[in-house]
């Protein structure tokens, strides 16, 4: 009940009410989720691949992790930003849709694979980080990460074709209007 | 109001629209999320691989040569690019008018031929004149306005894909259908 309070003082909060009306905020403030999402993928898929070996291991680890993680990081506080400000426009709403409720567990997983990572099976990449194959427990942890990012992709895209959400659209109109 | 080739774009995608494909496509839901996210993968792969090319001209990177660093990203750049062409090509096929009546999708298409024209005719230069490249040119002040320019070309195809469905809110659109609705 204090939540669905929360979340309709939320949705009437100023910040909301500037989205909604505006001309230029929904649509930019969706390209620059969707911008940021694309980056961290990307840029994720990288170091992903790397602990798979792929295309080989001839870069040490943590050349490309540092290379490439801090612009993952940069993408995810955009994305992080902009959904916040989405999730403000109509919060009951998000948080009762299953897709969006999958997504933010996915997006847990996914913070708790690269906790893992970070916390255990990096300590030993003296051993791997160039021209050796990585431990099972790395390629397991890049696997995941590319499973868990697609499923972030697939999941932040069926939230615009729930019912629930839309924006303030008519519902017989045939647009998507989340990212 | 109807100019010539807008009648022609709309028969056409009337005529898409009409196919068995479309129609199978429109009948299943899945189709068009699912494909919009693989093409949203594959627009990550594309801009990780650029902005991989543009840190290494302006030097964010350097344990590799430029070349070396070109050849290591642009086959995951056009093969992403395939990608995006064949889930691009589905989405077509399963909203013709959507995409066809579109302003953002033409001037999404303009961007693409030239981010790609750009992209492609970096790589020729590269590969004859790698010496040339890698001991002047990548040091340019000019040459490395014209990477970050070129990332910037390839993000506003990204913001014109994501304001097709905005369409009508930002150019006044072609889709009669919609205007209506956001006249209402």
């Amino acid at each position: 009940m204090e939540l669905m309070q929360f979340f309709q003082s939320l949705e009437s909060s100023a910040v909301a009410d500037w989205i909604r009306t505006s001309f230029y905020a929904q649509p930019l403030i969706s390209a620059l989720h969707l911008f940021g999402l694309a980056m961290i993928f990307g840029t994720i898929s990288i170091v992903d691949l790397r602990l798979l070996g792929i295309p080989n291991t001839s870069r040490p680890f943590t050349l490309v992790a540092s290379e490439l993680l801090k612009w993952t990081w940069l993408a995810f506080g955009l994305t992080l930003i902009t959904g916040l400000l989405m999730f403000t426009t109509s919060a009951a709403a998000y948080y009762q849709n299953t897709p969006f409720r999958l997504k933010m567990l996915v997006l847990l997983l996914a913070g708790l694979n690269m906790l893992i990572f970070e916390l255990l099976t990096v300590r030993s990449v003296d051993k791997w980080n160039k021209n050796a194959r990585t431990p099972t427990a790395a390629k397991i942890a890049g696997l995941l990460s590319l499973v868990f990012w697609i499923s972030i992709i697939c999941f932040g895209r069926w939230i615009g074709y729930t019912e629930r959400y839309d924006f303030g659209v008519p519902s017989d109109m045939n647009l998507d209007f989340l990212p | 109001m109807y100019r010539g080739w807008e009648v022609t774009l709309r028969s056409f995608a009337e005529w898409i629209a009409g196919t068995g494909l479309s129609v199978l496509f429109r009948s299943t839901e899945w189709v068009v999320p699912a494909l919009q996210s693989i093409h949203l993968a594959g627009v990550g792969v594309v801009l990780a691989s650029l902005l991989m090319i543009t840190l290494r001209i302006l030097r964010q990177t350097h344990d590799q040569s430029l070349v070396a660093t070109t050849r290591r990203f642009t086959p995951w750049l056009w093969g992403a690019l395939a990608v995006l062409f064949v889930t691009g090509l589905g989405l077509i096929v399963t909203e013709p008018e959507r995409e066809l009546l579109s302003t953002s999708f033409w001037l999404k298409m303009l961007l693409l031929v030239i981010g790609s024209g750009i992209v492609l005719a970096f790589q020729r230069s590269l590969y004859r004149h790698e010496r040339r490249w890698e001991e002047g040119l990548v040091r340019h002040g000019r040459v490395k306005a014209m990477a970050v320019g070129t990332f910037a070309v390839w993000c506003g195809i990204l913001l014109m894909g994501r304001l097709i469905a905005f369409d009508t809110q930002f150019w006044g659109g072609l889709t009669q259908q919609v205007a209506s609705h956001a006249a209402n």
